[in-house]
C-alpha cells in the first residue's frame, strides 16, 4: 500500500500592517487557506494567543478587520485552521505600532531610607525596549547602579524601577522611562521626591543660634553705651520717671500757660 | 531720664527704619510667597486650592485684627517686648506647622498662630517708626515698606529651592528659623520716652479719645474706602490679562514691572513727602486720585503699550500712597497715641480689604469682564481721596508742618495743661 502524501497545507496572507498615528484607516488582515488535503472544521482568529471573540468560522478565507487602528491594536495575529484528524496550521500577521505609554506615576514621595518603586504600561508591537534614565540638568542620563540599590524589571509591556533605601543625596530627580521599538519610542518622567527629618535640622539650629548671638550683641551693645538707663521694660504711658529739675521746669511752663 | 520733646528724626532712628524693613520682609513678603507652598499642600493633603488659600488668608485676617491688641500692648510694654513676643510666636506657629497632619492644623498653626505673631509686630514697628522721625517720616517709612516688594522677588526662589531640597515639611521648619529673625529685629527697637507720652494715658484712655477723635474717624473712612479699591488689581490683573488673551510668560512679567514700579514709588514718595510743606494729606489725596484715575482707565486700555503704561502708573501711584497714608496718622493724632492709633485704622482698614476682593470678583461673575470690577475699584479710590478732604488744615497752603505736640492739646479734652515745646528751656 503506498503511503498517502501529505501535503501540508499552504495559507496565504496579507501583508504586515504598521499603524501610524497619522493615518486611521481602517486595517484588513486577511489569510486564504490555498490547499490541503484534510477537511476543515473551523477556523478563527487570535490576537497574542489570545483567541478573539466572535472570529470562529468554518471558511477557508478568513477576515479581521480594525476599524480605527490605535497603538493597542498591535501584536501578533494569527489566523488559526482546525482540521479532522490532523494537526492545526496558522498563520501570522503581525501588526505593528510604534509605543505608547499609558501608564505611570507622575511623582512619588517617600521619606529616605524606604523604598521607592516606579513603573511604566505601554501598548505596541513589536515589545519595546525599556531603558531608565534621570534627567540631570534637563538632560537624561543612563542610570549607574553604583550603589547597588536600583532594580530593574522589564516585562514585554511593563518595566518597573525600584530604589531601595532612599538617599536624599543623591536620589530625588525626575527619572524617565523610555519604550523603543522598530517602529518608533516613547517616554514619559516620573518625578521622585524624598523627604527627610534630619536635614533641615542642622541649618534650623545654626540659624537659631544665629539670632541668639544677634540680640545678646544688640542688647549688650546697647546697655555698654548707656549703662545708666534702665532695662528695656519701661512704660512709656506709665508715671514719669523724671527728676525733680523736669518737673520743675513742667511747673514753669504751666505757670506761664496760665497767664 | 529725660524725656524728647522732639522725635530724633535720625541717628538709632535709621537701626529702626532697617529693623522695619526685614520685619516688613519677614511678614509680607512671607505671606506673599507663601503661594509657592500652595501647590504642595494640595498634593500632601489632597484637597482643593481654595481650601488651602484659606490659610493664608485666615493669616492676614488675624495680622489685621490683630493689630489693636499689638497696639495696646506696645503702648502699655514698649514696642520691643511686644515685638520680640510677636516673633516667637510667628515662628512657633510655622514650627508647629511643619509637623501638621491635616489641612485644619495648618489653619490653626500657620493662620492663627503665626498670624497673631504677625500682629504683634507689625503694627507695633510701623507706630515705633512714626515716632522716631517727623521730618523724614515719610522717607523713613518709604524705604522701611520697600522691604516688602524686594522680599517677594527673593523669598518666592527661595522658597522653591527649601521646598525642592527639603520637601514642605523642612521647608516650613527652615521658614520658621526665617521667621525668627523678628525678634532680633524686635531687640533693634530701643524705647523712646516722648514728652507727650504720659499725658495720653494708658491704652485705654487712649483708645477712647481717639474713637472721639473727628478727623481720626474720618480719616479711618477714608482708608477703609481706600483699603477697598487698592488690593483689586493685585488680585485680578493676571486674570484680566489672560481676558484679553495675553501669554502667562509676558503676564508675569507685566506683575514684576509693577512690583518694580510700586517700590520706586514708595521711596519717591517718602522722600516728596517730606520734602513739600504742609500737611501729608494733600499728597496722599494726589496719590489716592492718581491709582484711581489709572484703575479706571484699565478696561479702557486695549493696547498692550496703554496697558503697560498703565501698570507702570498703578504700580508706582499705589507704591507712593503707602507710606504716606503711614505719615498722616501722626500729624492727626500725635505720636502719644500713634500705637493705639495705628492699631485700631488696621483693624478697621481691613474689612475694606476683605470686602474687596470678592466683590470685584462677584462683579466679573455678573458682568462677565472685569470692566466693572476695575471702575469700581477706582471709584472707592476716589471716594476716599474726597474724605481726605475733609481733614483739618487741609487747605493751608504755607502753613509750615505741625507740630504733633500741637494736635494732642487740640484733640486731647484733659484739665493737664501739657508742656509745650522746649523754647530752648532744655
Amino acid at each position: 500500500m503506498l503511503p498517502e502524501l501529505n501535503l501540508k497545507p499552504r495559507i496565504v496572507t496579507s501583508e504586515e500592517v504598521i499603524i501610524r498615528e497619522t493615518s486611521a484607516l481602517p486595517v484588513t488582515l486577511q489569510c486564504n487557506l490555498t490547499s490541503s488535503s484534510h477537511t476543515l472544521t473551523y477556523s478563527y482568529w487570535t490576537k497574542n494567543g489570545v483567541e478573539l471573540t466572535a472570529t470562529r468560522k468554518n471558511a477557508s478565507n478568513m477576515e479581521y478587520r480594525i476599524n480605527k487602528p490605535r497603538a493597542e491594536d498591535s501584536g501578533e495575529y494569527h489566523c488559526v485552521y482546525h482540521f479532522v484528524s490532523a494537526p492545526k496550521a496558522n498563520a501570522t500577521i503581525e501588526v505593528k505600532a510604534a509605543p505608547d505609554i499609558t501608564g505611570h506615576k507622575r511623582s512619588e514621595n517617600k521619606n529616605e531610607g524606604q523604598d521607592a518603586m516606579m513603573y511604566c504600561k505601554s501598548v505596541g508591537y513589536p515589545h519595546p525596549e525599556w531603558i531608565w534614565s534621570k534627567k540631570e540638568n534637563g538632560m537624561p542620563m543612563e542610570i549607574v547602579n553604583t550603589s547597588g540599590r536600583f532594580f530593574i524589571i522589564n516585562k514585554e509591556n511593563y518595566t518597573e524601577l525600584s530604589i531601595m533605601n532612599l538617599q536624599i543625596t543623591e536620589d530625588p530627580g525626575e527619572y524617565e522611562c523610555n519604550a523603543t521599538n522598530s517602529i518608533g519610542s516613547a517616554s514619559v518622567v516620573t518625578i521622585l521626591r524624598v523627604r527627610s527629618h534630619l536635614a533641615p535640622l542642622w541649618p534650623f539650629l545654626g540659624i537659631l543660634a544665629e539670632i541668639i548671638i544677634l540680640v545678646v550683641i544688640i542688647v549688650v551693645y546697647e546697655k555698654r553705651k548707656r549703662p545708666d538707663e534702665v532695662p528695656d521694660d519701661d512704660e512709656p504711658a506709665g508715671p514719669m520717671k523724671t527728676n525733680s529739675t523736669n518737673n520743675h521746669k513742667d511747673k514753669n511752663l504751666r505757670q506761664r500757660n496760665t497767664n | 531720664m529725660a524725656r524728647r520733646s522732639e522725635p530724633p528724626d535720625g541717628g538709632w532712628g535709621w537701626m529702626v527704619v532697617l529693623s522695619a524693613f526685614f520685619q516688613s520682609a519677614l511678614v509680607f513678603g512671607v505671606l506673599r510667597s507663601f503661594g509657592v507652598f500652595f501647590v504642595e499642600f494640595v498634593a500632601a493633603f489632597e484637597e482643593q486650592a481654595a481650601r488651602v488659600s484659606w490659610i493664608a488668608s485666615i493669616g492676614i485676617a488675624v495680622q489685621q485684627f490683630g493689630s489693636p491688641v499689638g497696639s495696646a500692648l506696645s503702648t502699655k510694654f514698649g514696642p520691643r517686648p511686644v515685638v520680640m513676643a510677636g516673633g516667637i510666636l510667628a515662628a512657633l506657629g510655622m514650627l508647629l506647622a511643619s509637623f501638621a497632619t491635616s489641612l485644619t492644623h495648618l489653619y490653626l498653626s500657620i493662620g492663627l498662630l503665626s498670624g497673631s505673631g504677625w500682629a504683634l509686630t507689625f503694627t507695633p514697628t510701623l507706630a515705633c517708626l512714626s515716632r522716631y522721625f517727623s521730618r523724614r517720616r515719610s522717607l523713613a517709612t518709604g524705604l522701611a515698606l520697600t522691604g516688602v516688594g524686594l522680599s517677594s522677588f527673593a523669598f518666592a526662589p527661595l522658597f522653591q529651592w527649601l521646598l525642592s531640597h527639603y520637601a514642605w515639611r523642612g521647608a516650613l521648619l527652615l521658614v520658621s528659623a526665617l521667621s525668627l529673625h523678628l525678634v532680633a529685629c524686635g531687640a533693634l527697637l530701643r524705647p523712646l520716652f516722648l514728652t507727650e507720652d504720659p499725658a495720653v494715658g494708658g491704652p485705654g484712655a487712649q483708645l477712647a479719645s481717639l474713637l472721639h477723635h473727628g478727623p481720626f474717624l474720618r480719616y479711618t473712612v477714608a482708608l477703609t474706602l481706600i483699603n477697598t479699591g487698592f488690593f483689586i488689581p493685585y488680585v485680578h490683573l493676571v486674570a484680566h490679562l489672560q481676558d484679553l488673551n495675553w501669554d502667562p510668560l509676558p503676564a508675569a512679567f507685566l506683575l514684576s514691572v509693577a512690583a518694580i514700579s510700586d517700590l520706586v514709588g514708595r521711596v519717591a514718595s517718602g522722600w516728596l513727602g517730606d520734602a513739600v510743606p504742609g500737611p501729608v494729606a494733600r499728597l496722599l489725596m494726589l496719590w489716592t486720585t492718581l491709582t484711581g484715575v489709572s484703575l479706571a482707565l484699565f478696561p479702557v486700555a486695549q493696547a498692550p503699550t496703554a496697558l503697560v503704561a498703565l501698570t507702570v502708573a498703578y504700580g508706582f501711584t499705589s507704591g507712593a500712597l503707602t507710606p504716606v497714608a503711614f505719615s498722616v496718622l501722626p500729624e492727626l493724632v500725635g505720636t502719644g497715641r500713634i500705637y493705639c492709633g495705628l492699631g485700631l485704622l488696621q483693624m478697621v482698614e481691613s474689612i475694606g480689604g476683605l470686602l474687596g476682593a470678592p466683590l470685584s470678583g462677584y462683579l466679573r461673575d455678573v458682568t462677565g469682564n472685569y470692566t466693572a470690577s476695575f471702575v469700581v475699584a477706582g471709584v472707592f479710590l476716589l471716594a476716599g481721596s474726597g474724605v481726605l478732604i475733609t481733614l483739618p488744615h487741609f487747605f493751608c497752603f504755607s502753613a509750615p508742618t505741625l507740630k504733633p505736640q500741637d494736635l494732642v492739646t487740640e484733640a486731647l479734652d484733659t484739665k493737664v495743661t501739657l508742656p509745650k515745646e522746649g523754647l530752648g528751656e532744655d
